[in-house]
């Protein structure tokens, strides 16, 4: 009961963190020669240490918060955008982290980038009732691969120790 | 917890494929893409408007009824003005090429530079 209470404080804590990371790369400059619109995704962190270690419900609940949030500060396409991305990406994170025993941490962080990023082109492409956004791909998916490469670098170097430090948050 | 690593094999050919997608997409599109004859600008997927960019010589403003405002100059074409929140739609620029394309999702607006295969469709129009 207790570790009950304490997995979905944790998935607060997670949710927040989310929240503050998106907000935080809303304030990097953008640089001329990325696609516009591109974002580094640092708040996937959250995410995938949710989706490793917390499980799918507390995953799915932070892809949904971060939407929640984008719809609040940046309107409702950026939010169903969002939520579609986060939706997909965290769906095969978790399935990945779960069947798959080849892949690093590199390689799933990079395919849930990708994910995220194909998700909400097809949201774009199904709203403006038109292909033609489907140009943005190949920026996408290089600028998805290297965000990936970095989140998966970041979480693999950073889970020991959160892992250790929330030992009692999980169940017993 | 079973190890996982920190990069691996599978991982090498996850991003190989990618880089070589995408590399192989953008050379295409370097060596297909041409001057653009025409913009098409669509709104919730209906072609409302289409923009003459070979005989456009001074900059042409045409404000949409959703109150997007584009910007043909120089024979390119460009979002000048929407109220949509991120505003990726001005970013992206200035579009010349054939098949070069920019988009406010917000305002469900499209904006593609075309090619000959619209000329041909002007002349009959004449």
């Amino acid at each position: 009961m207790k570790a009950k209470t304490y997995r979905i404080a944790l998935t607060g804590l997670l949710g927040a963190c989310a929240v503050a990371l998106s907000y935080l790369e809303s304030l990097l400059p953008t640089a001329a020669f990325l696609p516009p619109g591109a974002k580094p995704g640092f708040s996937n962190l959250a995410n995938m240490f949710a989706a490793s270690m917390l499980g799918p419900l507390p995953a799915f609940g932070i892809a949904v918060l971060k939407a929640g949030f984008a719809a609040l500060t940046r309107g409702g396409t950026a939010g169903l955008m969002s939520l579609c991305g986060g939706i997909f990406s965290t769906a095969v994170m978790l399935l990945l982290l779960k069947k798959d025993r080849r892949l690093g941490f590199v390689g799933i962080g990079v395919i849930s980038a990708v994910c995220h990023n194909l998700g909400q082109l097809c949201v774009a492409a199904a709203l403006v009732g038109n292909l033609s956004v489907l140009a943005y791909l190949p920026a996408l998916l290089l600028f998805g691969a290297a965000a990936g490469a970095l989140t998966g670098l970041v979480c693999r170097a950073v889970l020991p120790a959160l892992y250790r430090a929330t030992a009692s948050f999980r169940k017993k | 917890m079973k190890e996982r690593k920190w990069i691996s094999k599978a991982d090498g050919i996850v991003l190989g494929v990618l880089v070589l997608l995408a590399a192989g997409f953008l050379l295409w599109r370097a060596f297909t893409a041409q001057p653009g004859m025409n913009a098409v600008v669509t709104v919730d997927g209906e072609a409302v408007l289409q923009i003459d960019l070979q005989s456009a010589e001074g900059a042409q403003s045409y404000t949409l009824e959703n109150g997007v405002r584009l910007i043909a100059e120089n024979h390119t074409v460009r979002f000048a003005e929407s109220d949509c929140p991120d505003g990726i739609c001005l970013k992206t620029g200035a579009l010349q090429k054939t098949g070069d394309s920019a988009a406010c999702v917000p305002n469900r607006t499209v904006v593609t530079v075309t090619g000959d295969e619209s000329r041909d469709v002007d002349v009959i129009a004449y």
